[in-house]
């Protein structure tokens, strides 16, 4: 199996000018501080160009250096992905510089021999060394282990084009293996997770709560399965609405009480399902069919419920927030999540939405990534208590780099754009200090 | 309904092929016959091992257990004598028959002999094979100066080997530069510099016209009327395909063997790939271009259509890379082309010893050239390979040949990613 291989992620031209920190860094750990030839990732800068940009290697799926090797010195890992060279086999003709067309094998005419970058074994040096966000590393290689099922939701799918929640519901599937038990309620993915007027869209063992009661009845089927001596995985996977406003009480009823259940909320921000109406987690100044933008209205006046905070202070065991742009991360917080025995455990998954959202069909994943560098939608995890941001923004990007990307926000500028940035750092900083606790 | 396919040789393009042919057809039968002793190596690894700079156990290509691990045997020491496609079958030496469903020729090439007076008396040791390396390294004990005769990448790269383990070393070469095949006189001149400086006897535009022998040492006598006194002799003065076999097949020879884009010879269910065949190049021209690279894509097309599924081949293009004394040269594509309506640019330092070349057709980079400049070979490789307008940029990639390129590169595979909306 060649794919789901860590990634060392880079953005191909989003370095400031005149930063060679990745490269130093390589060159200075790894080949003697030899930083020309030396580094195994290389800052490109050519201002007459206005380029500023890094590249290494890539990894190939089918390397072009090691098909060329004539010693068979390069080898592609088959756990790992990582294409290296086996210095003691290295003879230094240089043929897998000419066979790389992407600039990803570098030849040291000192030592005589190639090299390139083996992504340090698994700890880039480079991602701790980039200021910025340019350089990421992603755990890609966490979804391998759930290659083994297929989702169990059929082909084909009722959502609105470019519904990111609908891969989100996917890959859940594959993680929570075709016999968990999958909770809806009514809302758009419900009808993958259970199905859509006689039809069932799904192999799992699903039930369809209402809007109200989800919690509740995930807390009936777990304790009957418990009383009967069968131990069973209870997953929901509902909305913002059925979670934050309708179904909050049994929710938190069941937080309260420890029921042993896993309970994923993917929030759009608004009842999306029945036309785009606010919901209580809906954002400051986003714009809904309930909450206007006119002469008079600016959107949504208040911030939405800080739900997985709150749930948080449930004292529930795990309590995360995960968006699908960030799959690897997500994965393993369902992991623990599913591991979980001393209570509830609570995913709060931010799923951008092109209808209600009102931007483009194909921007789903940009979206996620861009709330998360942006600090809109910090991730991180409360395990037992302890908080700890799972993904670290170096630098992050004005409130804008996220609004200009959707309709709702298309009246926000100057002044309340500004109000904006207030109001996500405020929220940022609160679960800031709960990390740094 | 599982197929037999029969490879004749176990170099690169017979390796690619097996492993193409297994990613297709996982039940279909491959043996690979070869009329080497030792497990499967490169040619081209073999004057670096000269050197010692890895161990000779660093020369097999592939791990212990490969061929179980492909579901493929190989067949050792075993030399073909006549293909028979109306039965379709193969005689070895000795008279054994092998049948085949399709038969990939994959011999690659061997060592001319320059026909000298006086050669075979010498002792001499044509430097292509394994036991070649045995021999040359066996024999290289006590012998103060070795003469190479030939300036192509083989034998400059034996010399090399010879000269960093301290031979006086001597290079005759019949063309007027070394290398002549990939580097113009402005790089030429520069490598031949460098060569002088490391204590190399350069005898360029003359021939070996006799060999004898004086008192255990070897006279060469040269066609510019000087003679060259040496210990030992090595020949590396071209190779040309191995195809004696064929003589009464029907398969087309011309340098080579003749094939098409999917790598088939004239004759059904044979195919050749590899130093062996004539295949079409990239740009339209077709010919022989034993290089390694060449050699794996002709293996993996030829692998490719023998299991039933063909796959584009672009052409083969003329690279190579020649490491030196602490510097590195490459060149790519048209290197050499000049006049009509090819654009050349070049630039040279004599203080820093490097050249650099382009050159153009309609805009597009056809060529490159670079000596002792920090450049991605492979990234000139994929300017050329994508015919890129690079009209606009040819100046500053002259002069920034690394930043330029990479940018180049990057820039178009971002633009290829890109969902056209």
């Amino acid at each position: 199996m060649n794919a789901f291989y860590d990634t060392l992620d880079l953005k191909y031209d989003a370095c400031p000018p005149d930063c060679w920190a990745c490269e130093e860094a390589c060159a200075k750990a790894r080949d003697g501080g030899n930083v020309l030839e030396g580094g195994r990732i290389k800052s490109m800068h050519l201002p007459e160009l206005s380029f500023n940009g890094a590249l290494t290697c890539i990894q190939c799926g089918v390397p072009e250096c090691q098909a060329v090797c004539p010693t068979g010195a390069i080898v592609k890992d088959r756990e790992t992905g990582t294409v290296k060279i086996q210095e003691s086999k290295c003879v230094g003709c240089a043929l897998c510089t000419l066979a790389c067309q992407y600039a990803g094998v570098y030849y040291d005419q000192v030592k005589k021999r190639a090299f390139k970058c083996d992504r340090c074994d698994g700890n880039p040096l480079c991602v701790d060394a980039c200021p910025y966000d340019v350089l990421s590393y992603s755990r890609n290689g966490v979804l391998r282990n759930h290659l083994k099922y297929e989702d169990s939701f059929a082909t084909g799918t009722g959502l609105c084009f470019g519904c990111p929640a609908e891969l989100a519901v996917r890959i859940t599937s594959r993680i929570i293996g075709p016999e968990a038990i999958i909770f809806g309620s009514p809302g758009c993915v419900s009808i993958l997770t259970v199905g859509f007027g006689t039809q069932a869209t799904t192999r799992h063992p699903s039930f369809m709560c209402l809007l109200n009661n989800t919690a509740a009845s995930m807390t009936g089927v777990k304790r009957y399965f418990n009383k009967v001596g069968r131990d069973v995985k209870t997953v929901a996977f509902v909305g913002d609405g059925a979670t934050v406003d309708i179904g909050f009480q049994a929710l938190s009823g069941a937080a309260e009480r420890g029921e042993n259940i896993v309970y994923i909320c993917y929030d759009n921000e608004a009842y999306m399902n029945t036309g785009i109406q606010r919901s209580g987690s809906t954002s400051l100044l986003a714009w809904t069919n309930t909450t206007p933008v006119g002469k008079l209205r600016r959107g949504k006046e208040t911030p939405g419920k800080n739900v997985p905070l709150i749930m948080a202070f449930h004292g529930a065991p795990y309590v995360a927030t995960a968006t699908i742009g960030y799959m690897d991360d997500y994965a393993q917080k369902l992991e623990k999540a599913l591991e979980v025995k001393d209570g509830l455990a609570y995913i709060h998954l931010l799923s951008p939405c092109p209808t209600g959202w009102r931007s483009d069909t194909d921007s789903g994943i940009e979206l996620s990534k861009a709330a998360v560098e942006t600090n809109y939608f910090p991730l991180w995890e409360a395990d037992h208590g302890k908080f700890r941001m799972t993904h670290d923004v170096k630098k992050p990007r004005p409130i804008g780099d996220f609004t200009h990307l959707m309709g709702r926000y298309s009246h926000i500028e100057g002044e309340v754009m500004e109000e904006l940035q207030r109001s996500v750092n405020e929220r940022f900083a609160l679960i800031q200090a709960l990390c740094d606790m | 309904m599982a197929k037999k396919h029969l490879i004749i040789g176990c170099g690169s393009a017979a390796l690619s092929a097996l492993e193409k042919i297994r990613s297709i057809a996982p039940d279909d039968q491959v043996k690979l016959v070869t009329m080497e002793d030792c497990p499967p190596y490169s040619p081209t690894a073999l004057p670096y091992l000269l050197s010692g700079r890895v161990s000779e156990e660093a020369l097999w290509m592939r791990p212990d257990g490969y061929f179980d691990d492909m579901k493929a045997t190989l067949a050792k020491g075993k030399e073909m004598a006549k293909v028979l496609p109306a039965s379709k079958e193969v005689v070895y030496q000795g008279g054994e028959r092998e049948g085949y469903d399709t038969l990939l020729i994959a011999t690659g090439s061997e060592p001319i002999h320059p026909p000298i007076e006086g050669l075979e008396e010498a002792g001499f040791i044509g430097f292509r094979s394994f036991s070649d390396y045995r021999s040359l390294a066996g024999r290289l004990a006590g012998k103060k100066r070795v003469a190479v005769l030939g300036g192509g990448l083989i034998g400059m790269e034996v010399a090399i080997a010879l000269l960093e383990k301290g031979h006086q070393t001597h290079i005759v070469e019949k063309e007027s530069r070394l290398l002549p095949l990939y580097f113009d006189a402005g790089a030429e001149g520069l490598i031949r510099e460098v060569f002088e400086s490391e204590g190399a006897g350069l005898h360029t535009g003359t021939e070996a016209t006799g060999v004898s022998k004086k008192n255990g040492a070897i006279i060469l006598g040269l066609s510019d009327g000087n003679s060259l006194e040496a210990d030992l002799l090595v020949t590396a003065v071209g190779v040309k395909a191995k195809t004696a076999f064929l003589a009464s097949s029907g398969v087309k020879v011309n340098r080579g063997i003749v094939v098409d884009g999917a790598m088939r010879t004239t004759v059904t269910d044979i195919y050749a790939a590899g130093d062996v065949a004539e295949a079409p190049g990239f740009f339209d021209e077709t010919g022989l271009n034993p290089i390694l690279p060449s050699a794996v894509a002709q293996g993996r097309a030829a692998g490719a259509a023998m299991a039933g599924q063909p796959e584009p081949y672009e052409g083969w293009l003329p690279m190579n890379v020649f490491n030196f004394f602490g510097r590195m040269a490459f060149s790519v594509g048209l290197s050499m082309a000049q006049g009509g309506n090819f654009e050349v640019i070049t630039a040279s330092d004599r203080k820093a010893k490097s050249y650099r070349k382009l050159v153009l057709r309609d805009g597009r980079l056809v060529g490159a050239m670079f000596l002792n400049v920090s450049a991605d070979p492979g990234v000139f490789v994929y300017l050329v390979r994508k015919r890129l307008d690079i009209g606009a940029y040819q100046r500053s990639l002259l002069e920034k040949p690394r930043e330029v390129g990479r940018y180049l590169m990057t820039a178009n595979e971002k633009k290829e990613a890109t969902v056209i909306e």
